[in-house]
């Protein structure tokens, strides 16, 4: 019978530590288990106690890179129990910060953490070697989301200007026509970021996946909508308890999600793109359909041309607020908070982002729930790592392990947030 | 023409891991005539930053358990210096090599560029310091003032 080993530290371009295990013996795959080892962070239990107000800045400390998820998904949950509904301007300036965190998330994801996967390299740095201008424009289309967050969210890093109700303040309006004519620029080089992720080689991987995504009547989704799949979900996101349920597994710090019926489920950019193709602006499905990327989609490698696609998107959404935007407005609302529960949902890079919280009537919290992208995508990718094994499992070691180590990256899993990875060992005994 | 520019990098709440910002903030009194500003992490943004000045000095801790904490190692950066045998700096999201090597790639390196170690070994939750700042400052203080010296 066959027998090799692969064993890697740590893998990579991956936000935090986890790793990865695959037993094979002969042709099966005796043991696979995609493992976050992370020690636990305990924000849900010490969040109770604390004032409703503080809760977004709390939870934008769960992340780096996706800081703005967190706050939106907290702030939509904290006025869901007020009973109030944010319109017009702030609504928009909340749309526009979320821009800005999907093109320096996305932007980071595509040139820096996955393509050299692609295109065989070890990292960034060696394509850098090789194709600096490309990276160069990446880190300067990337430096826009960057722009727009520090602007609206008063630094970059774990923004501090966003309230429950709205903003603390607004920028000027000059300052933010400045941003103008860099993100049209943006644009441009995000279709040919698009152009060029299309270009790249995929391995044939195809399957029968149910998409998860938030979908608005209105408009491509970051901060609203119905949650809707591809099985025929279609419900309230106050129900998404009622559907999605977390289980603790031995080998993970971060808890599996799972639906109704125990099955993985797959969220982030490839299923809204499935689910919301028709309310990406014209011009990013114009740029869709000219490289052949229309829905459905079902190759989980091909998440990295949805991520150009909703950069465009991203881009062209950030000019059209700034464009039309009724710069006289107050910067939050006020209200009177009530007890209560509340639900909030929102669409962070890499997938929905669901809240809810218990709140007292002297303000205080009683109770969160936070349940992040990858742990809601961490069963599928250990589906996808086996499916992919079993249909490859005559490649070399080595090209085995890059492409399991590329399977992991199309969800840009944020193992930080879920609980952090990699630690990677294949074992054919 | 540009000032020189310092960078101190640190975690204020992460007991040594202080010692490039504390000592950066400090330095704000004794050197006038330099640029200095505070980071507490190294991001990609340290590319745009090199391309402001011609002369850049990073401050940031070095774990070091086999060295005095609070003496200082010296990296000139220049086309002998092997970046991978730089030692681990800190915990930042980005590693320093990792910065200095994209920006090599990138032609983003100031025409002169020092990073000053700081040694120090506890890296826990705090803001207690395993040596004496006054002396570390002073000998931070009187290397930049050789610093036109060596290039």
């Amino acid at each position: 019978m066959k027998s090799k080993s692969i064993k890697v530290d740590y893998l990579a371009r991956v936000e935090g530590e986890g790793s990865l295990i695959v037993n094979i013996k002969g042709n099966k795959i005796t043991d696979l288990k995609f493992k976050i080892f992370e020690p636990p962070r305990f924000f849900e239990a010490f969040l109770v106690g604390r004032h409703f107000t503080e809760v977004p800045d709390i939870t934008a400390r769960i992340c780096g890179i996706c800081p703005i998820a967190y706050q939106m998904s907290s702030i939509h949950a904290m006025e869901n129990v007020a009973g109030i509904k944010i319109e017009g301007p702030i609504r928009d300036l909340r749309r526009l910060i979320y821009c800005g965190e999907w093109i320096e998330s996305h932007v980071l994801h595509i040139y820096l953490l996955h393509a050299p996967d692609f295109l065989g390299y070890q990292d960034a740095i060696q394509i850098a070697k090789d194709y600096p201008e490309i990276v160069k424009d990446a880190l300067k289309l990337k430096k826009i989301g960057n722009e727009i967050v520090n602007l609206l969210g008063g630094r970059e890093i774990h923004p501090i200007n966003v309230r429950v109700g709205g903003f603390y303040s607004i920028p000027s309006k000059s300052e933010f026509l400045l941003l103008l004519e860099r993100l049209k620029w943006a644009r441009d080089a995000a279709i040919e970021t698009v152009r060029w992720t299309a270009s790249l080689p995929f391995p044939d991987f195809n399957f029968d996946y149910e998409f998860v995504a938030l979908r608005h009547p209105h408009e491509y989704p970051f901060n609203e909508g119905r949650l809707v799949s591809n099985k025929g979900l279609d419900i309230d996101i106050s129900e998404y308890e009622n559907y999605f349920f977390e289980e603790h597994v031995a080998h993970s710090n971060a808890l599996h999600s799972v639906n109704k019926k125990g099955e993985p489920y797959f969220v982030g950019p490839l299923a809204r793109f499935n689910l919301n193709f028709d309310k990406l602006s014209p011009l990013a499905q114009k740029i869709s359909e000219e490289v052949g990327f229309v829905p459905p989609i079902t190759n989980p490698f091909k998440s990295i041309i949805a991520r150009a696609v909703e950069t465009v998107y991203a881009c062209d959404e950030a000019i059209r607020i700034i464009e039309n935007m009724d710069w006289n407005t107050k910067p939050y609302i006020e209200f009177e908070m009530r007890e209560g529960i509340g639900y909030g949902c929102t669409e962070a890079p890499r997938g929905i982002l669901y809240h809810r919280y218990k709140v007292g009537k002297d303000n205080l919290i009683q109770s969160a729930k936070i349940v992040p992208p990858t742990s809601q995508n961490q069963k599928q990718i250990e589906k996808d790592l086996y499916e992919f094994v079993t249909k490859y499992i005559n490649l070399s070691k080595d090209e085995l392990q890059w492409k399991l180590e590329q399977a992991i990256r199309n969800y840009d899993p944020c193992i930080s947030c879920a609980t952090h990875f990699l630690k990677l060992d294949i074992i054919h005994e | 023409m540009s000032l020189p520019l310092i960078i101190g990098i640190g975690n204020e709440f992460r007991c040594d891991d202080a010692a490039g910002i504390l000592i950066a903030r400090k330095l704000k009194n004794d050197f006038q005539n330099f640029d200095i500003i505070e980071k507490t992490v190294i991001d990609l943004n340290f590319l745009d930053l090199f391309k402001t000045s011609n002369t850049v000095i990073l401050l940031d801790a070095l774990k070091n358990e086999n060295k005095e904490p609070g003496t200082l190692e010296v990296f000139v950066f220049n086309d002998n210096l092997v970046l991978n045998d730089l030692p681990y700096f800190s915990s930042h999201s980005i590693s320093l090599n990792e910065i200095l090597q994209l920006g090599k790639q990138l032609n983003c390196i100031p025409e002169k560029l020092i990073i000053i170690g700081i040694n120090s070994i506890n890296f826990q939750i705090g803001t207690e310091l395993s040596f004496n700042f006054e002396k570390t400052y002073q000998l931070v203080k009187e290397f930049i003032k050789t610093i036109p010296d060596i290039f």
